[in-house]
């Protein structure tokens, strides 16, 4: 039973970190709910927009663009994340390593063409 | 890991993958700078030749030794080997008739089709070979992903759009399952390798690991069981498989399936056996049977009873083949010494009859713009071999004796009452359900034979589906007259316990 | 010769095989292909059969599939029974083959209607050859494939699409008991050669409850095949297919593939005391229940099929009581007189457009061949001394006085005498009295019908001769003198119970001779000279009366009864079944919600249960 304890109790950080980030906001929230003063007018209630008057509903429609270009940032985001510690440690890891990171970026490449020519790239 | 160690690796071992790999490659580039005028079914002859090739592959390394590359991770072995057999004749026959397909303007994308239909093989095939947990997952999910975007290749259709939904929600809970428990079994033995896991897990405790191992099985089963459709994770089947092109339904229906049993065996029988059960003298896996077992019967009696009331040929066929899963399982259950012989040759009989009787409802849906089943009537006065195709297949399905379907189901039987201990309950529940499939295979039958046929429009029988069907229908019957050919041929070039390190 | 004895099945299969893809082209030809290569059938059976009278029992086998330690073997075997049954099913579908030539000619699916008999025979000629339980079952259900295809032949009537469906499904029902009995055999042997079985059973191999269990199991499939109680609705419904097919499939051969299991069996059951008892009570009960539904029909083809109902009865009955000599005896005979009598029916539905008997009549002027085949026949199901069904009748009753059964025996002679009655209540309400019908002009059937009938009027009519106590007891000694595991031992019978058999079939259609063909003339002569002869006529009247208020009407009330059983217990039983099936059906489309939560939920709480059930069982809770 004695590997089963610790095992469940390497989780016990895991509850108190669970704890801590529902606790805070609620805590802060309420907190601050008790300590004000509560005084609205129709100028206080307006939605704050960087000080500009709120025009539209703030529920609009995003261009799907948007996720698919930021879908592609992502994707050669994590290619500089790989490629990095592998520069870095390149006398080390040798010949496998250079062509394991060959494959990746060939087949992200390949990934980049596709989106190429499928005019993902373009911005109407 | 240096240059000489990478040299020395015998890469042969991969020449299969390597064929699926480079076509799909090849395929996903000439899509993109081909011509749009050229005539994206080209593709599907290219990919059924590159198939074509990997079984040629495939075929020369039987009676290879068992062997393990890329620090082995990568394993040849009469498993691997014959489970990729059925793959890459699935996806072969899949490829046919995906060239034949015709979706009224629904299929905008035609190349992407094989592309994505060869990289979801290549998943499959890393899955059957991996003998490590990450890399299974890999392939698993690459087979996953591919399958979701097959899913909705027909673009302009919302039932396309909403199954490939469903699958990519449902199927990312299951991989959530899986690798849950997955994470347990690597927490426990401190390897993700199959090998060091089998070893190690025989050393941990019962006091100890027990419960956690025993809630890993349950969690890898059942995330697993997204993947072949059975209880309690085959909710997604009938919505999908309805929704989908039919090649792609036939896909998930056969070929993934095919890989799902594939995994389930690996990474179930590669660890389980090994630790000790919740009785003193038996494995883990024989402590777990008893749920699998009633899993299984569950499913048989849910997919059978259910399918009773659909009218939409698809969704029945979902629902039969929820069925035939729930069948798969009673030899797992059973564990004998025939498991492998009797799951691989009712995986093959399946293969043949339920890609036959697909590619009959595709011509015949095609035809009338229906998947209605009265899309079927009087088939034997309009098309006398096509129907007498499809007869073959629904007895198959049904396991009525002359056909590949009933030495499965034979096999299937005989494993489970011989077995020790004998699982007569199962093989009960499974006869049982058996009868009650009648009515419905029977329901399609009457169709072809029963009623005045509506039209007299031609049907039109393109060149990949027909060839398909051609096929399925003669390999039925053969394994149904002659299946002492097969099964010899089985157990002279596969020995399985070379599964086992 | 007996190692190519499965040539036999080959040609009807042939023939089924080229109908099917060339009878489009071929049209009218198509009768000829099948006649030819089902004649040709025929020859071979007949040599078969006097090559194993010449030379003993024989056969050949190869090995088919191996399953693990376990060999399944693919061949053919020739016994006594076997080589009988060949010849029976080869011939009688012969003659069927002949006379739809003319009973269909003008169905335009006229082909099809021949491939299909090509594909029955096939598999009913494989069927008896069998030298295993696994062959036998395959070509069982092969069977009831070809029946299913000829009862629903004229598909687009609603009754013909609902009796194939009943008839697959309540055979299939039997099916699954033989399914289940074969199995339990198979684990206990560890091989279902008959041979192999035998031997195991003989030496005591097998224990004696669960011999007793597989025996009935596998009668259970015989029940369902040979339509014997509860099993037996499909049957009569089955009579909406074709009459060819009635003559054949539900008469002849199919339905006595029921009887010839538990005969090819016959060591198996004879090793279990409760089984015969099981099988000869089922047999005797479904031979006084049917014939008492029998009394009551007004369908023609309907009260033969009651009538084979009945006999089937009377063949397990026979059986039950170790009389398995008298069993396939009146198998035999049964065959040839039925099926004449389904195909003289036919002759007359052709001849007249109808099938109700209150609208006939006064047919035996005009069917100058049709009324007597069909009279020989109806003398012959009697049992009217000196015609085939009386021998084998007697052998029955016989069969059951000498196993001491002695209930049976009397069930027996009653059935008889029912039998007889509505036979020949039958036979004069289409052949006497008055021209009911309402097609005027009433013609004999074509030469190609009236052929094959006379045929089987003299086989029913002599082929009793080939075992009887006076000129001796060929077939018996045949049967059952080859076999090892089959003891034989004829019964010499007292004098009295085949006088008894002879009195009873006499009363029987003498009293349907009072009620349906004196009384019609009596109602004339009444009603002309009333007054003069009224003390005698009250006095004929008063007679008729009686056993019209006694015996016809008490016949009457059993045969509702029976209908009754039929319809509210057996008929609820299976639907409380199917309604079960039905209603876990839609239990699961009701959780089919298409909502992707409700599906990820399933999915979950099923891990959820299975997560906390291993724990619980682990003991970890």
């Amino acid at each position: 039973m004695a590997d089963l304890f610790t095992y469940q109790n390497s989780y016990l950080v895991v509850v108190i970190f669970l704890a801590l980030g529902i606790l805070l906001p609620i805590v802060a929230l309420s907190l601050g709910r008790l300590l004000r003063p509560n005084k609205p007018t129709e100028q206080k209630r307006t939605t704050y927009e960087s000080g500009i008057d709120p025009f539209q509903d703030a529920r609009v429609q995003f261009n799907a663009r948007y996720y698919i270009f930021a879908l592609m940032f992502v994707i050669f985001d994590v290619e500089t994340i790989f490629l990095y510690p592998w520069a870095v440690a390149y006398e080390e890891l040798g010949v496998f390593a250079l062509i394991e990171m060959l494959i990746f970026v060939v087949m992200l490449l390949i990934g980049l063409i596709y989106a190429w020519k499928k005019k993902v790239l373009r911005w109407i | 890991m240096d240059m000489e160690t990478l040299l020395s690796y015998e890469w042969s071992m991969m020449a299969p993958e390597f064929t699926i790999l480079i076509i799909a490659t090849v395929l996903s580039l000439v899509d993109l700078f081909a011509d749009k005028k050229i005539d994206r079914k080209l593709f599907g002859w290219f990919g059924a030749a590159g198939i074509g090739i990997a079984l040629f592959f495939l075929f020369s390394q039987i009676g290879h030794e068992p062997a393990m590359i890329l620090a082995n991770t990568y394993r040849l072995d009469a498993f691997s080997l014959s489970f990729k057999i059925l793959l890459l004749i699935g996806a072969l026959l899949v490829l046919l008739m995906g060239v034949s397909y015709e979706a009224k303007g629904e299929l905008l994308y035609r190349g992407e089709f094989y592309y994505l239909l060869m990289s979801a093989l290549l998943g499959a095939m890393m899955m059957a070979s991996s003998a490590d947990l990450i890399t299974l997952f890999v392939g698993l999910e690459l087979l996953s992903i591919s399958s979701y975007i097959l899913a909705g290749t027909r673009k302009k259709s919302t039932q396309s759009n909403e199954a490939a939904m469903k699958y990519v929600i449902n199927g990312g809970i299951s991989s959530a399952f899986t690798l849950f428990g997955l994470s347990y079994i690597y927490g426990l033995t401190g390897s993700t390798n199959l090998a060091d896991i089998s070893r190690e897990i025989s050393n941990i405790a019962p006091e100890n690991g027990l419960v956690l191992l025993s809630v890993a099985f349950i969690l890898t089963f059942v995330g697993l069981a997204f993947k072949i459709s059975t209880v309690p994770f085959q909710m997604w089947a009938p919505d999908v498989y309805q929704g989908a092109p039919i090649p792609v339904t036939v896909f998930l229906s056969v070929v993934s399936k095919t890989a799902g049993f594939v995994i389930i065996l690996r990474v179930l029988l590669s660890v389980f056996p090994f630790a000790q059960g919740l009785e003193a003298n038996t494995s883990l896996l024989q402590s777990m049977m008893i749920f699998i077992s009633v899993l299984a019967g569950i499913t048989m009696i849910a997919g059978n009873t259910v399918a009773l009331k659909q009218r939409n040929i698809k969704r029945l066929f979902a629902y039969s083949s929820i069925a035939h899963a729930g069948y798969l399982l009673v030899p797992f259950v059973a564990f004998s010494e025939m498991m492998f012989e009797s799951m691989w040759f009712y995986l093959a009989a399946y293969l043949l009859m339920n890609i036959g009787a697909f590619a009959v409802i595709q011509v015949m849906s095609e035809h009338s713009h229906s998947e209605d089943i009265s899309i079927f009537a009087g088939l034997f006065y309009r098309r006398p071999w096509m129907a007498v195709m499809m007869t073959i297949f629904l007895l198959s399905l049904a396991g009525i004796p002359g056909t590949a379907g009933f030495i499965g189901k034979l096999n299937i039987f005989i494993g489970a009452l011989f077995s020790d201990p004998s699982r007569y309950i199962l093989a009960a529940v499974m006869m049982g359900t058996t009868v009650i499939s009648y009515f419905y295979y029977f329901g399609v039958m009457a169709q072809m034979f029963m009623r005045p046929s509506g039209s007299a429009v031609p049907i039109r029988m393109p060149v990949g589906v027909t060839i398909a069907m051609v096929f399925c229908a003669a390999g039925t019957i053969t394994l149904g007259l002659f299946p002492g050919v097969v099964l010899d041929f089985f157990q002279t070039q596969f020995n399985f316990a070379e599964m086992f390190y | 010769m007996l190692e190519n004895a499965w040539l036999i099945p080959l040609f009807p299969l042939l023939s089924f095989l080229l109908l099917l893809f060339f009878g489009k082209q071929w049209k009218e030809m198509s009768s000829h292909v099948g006649i030819g290569f089902t004649g040709v059938s025929f020859l071979l059976s007949v040599i078969v059969l006097f090559t194993q009278m010449a030379n003993g029992s024989g056969g050949a086998e190869m090995v088919w599939l191996t399953i693990g330690q376990l060999e399944f073997r693919f061949g053919v075997v020739v016994t006594p029974l076997n080589a009988l049954m060949l010849v029976i099913v080869s011939l009688v579908s012969f003659l069927v083959h002949i006379y739809s030539k003319g009973y269909m000619h003008s169905d335009e699916r006229l082909t099809t209607f021949y491939s299909y008999l090509g594909l029955f025979t096939f598999a009913m000629l494989a069927l008896v050859i069998s030298p295993n339980l696994l062959q036998l079952y395959i070509f069982w259900e092969l069977v009831g494939v070809g029946s299913f295809l000829l009862i629903g032949f004229y598909f687009y009537k609603e009754e013909a699409k609902a009796a194939a469906k009943k008839a697959f499904i309540m055979t299939r029902i039997g099916d699954v008991g033989l399914l289940i009995g074969m199995i339990l055999l198979f684990w206990q042997v560890g091989s279902l050669e008959f041979n192999d079985i035998f031997t195991a059973v003989g030496g005591g191999e097998v224990p004696e409850g669960l011999l007793t269990l597989i025996a009935i199991l596998i009668f259970v499939g015989a029940v369902g095949k040979s339509g014997q109680f509860p099993l037996h609705t499909w049957l009569p419904d089955a009579m909406e297919g074709p009459t060819p097919v009635s003559a054949l499939i539900h008469a002849a051969t199919m339905v006595a593939a029921g009887v010839y299991l538990v005969a090819a069996l016959f060591p198996v059951f004879e090793a279990s005391p409760a089984a015969m008892t099981v099988v000869a009570v089922v047999g005797g009960f479904t031979a006084i229940f049917a014939a008492t539904i029998g009394l009551v029909q007004t369908d023609i083809k309907r009260v033969l099929a009651y009538s084979t109902v009945s006999q089937l009865g009377y063949m397990m009955m026979a059986l039950g009581a170790a009389g398995y000599v008298a069993g396939v005896f009146h198998l035999m005979t049964h065959a040839f007189f039925k099926a004449l009598l389904f195909l003289a029916a036919g002759s007359v539905i052709h001849a007249v457009h109808n099938q109700n008997i209150e609208k006939m009549g006064g047919l035996w002027t005009k069917m100058r061949i049709t009324g007597p085949v069909f009279l020989i026949g109806t003398l012959a199901i009697s049992g009217v001394p000196l015609f085939s069904g009386f021998f084998s009748k007697d052998e029955i009753l016989l069969a059951t006085w000498y196993d001491g059964r002695y209930g049976l025996f009397i069930i027996g002679l009653v059935a008889a005498f029912f039998t007889a009655f509505y036979m020949f209540r039958l036979f004069f309400m289409v052949f006497t009295g008055e021209h009911r019908s309402e097609v005027t002009e009433v013609r004999e059937s074509p030469r190609s019908m009236t052929i094959p009938m006379v045929v089987l009027a003299f086989l029913a009519a002599f082929s009793g001769y080939i075992n009887t106590p006076w000129f001796g007891t060929f077939l018996g000694d045949w049967l059952a003198g080859d076999s090892e595991f089959l003891p034989f031992e004829h019964h010499e019978g007292p004098v009295w119970v085949m006088m008894a058999a002879s009195l009873i079939a006499f009363a029987g259609i003498g009293l349907a001779y009072l009620i349906y063909y004196k009384k019609s003339l009596q109602r004339d002569f009444l009603s002309s000279h009333m007054p003069a002869t009224y003390t005698l006529v009250f006095n004929k009247y008063f007679i008729d009366e009686f056993y019209q208020y006694t015996v016809e009407y008490a016949a009457r009330a059993v045969g509702y009864l029976g209908s009754f059983i039929e319809k509210y217990i057996v008929e609820v039983i299976v639907a409380a079944v199917s309604g079960v099936t039905r209603a876990a059906g839609s239990l699961g489309s009701k959780l089919q919600s298409g909502q992707v939560q409700t599906y990820g939920a399933i999915a979950f709480i099923g891990l959820a249960i299975l997560v906390f059930l291993v724990v619980w069982t682990g003991g970890y809770l």
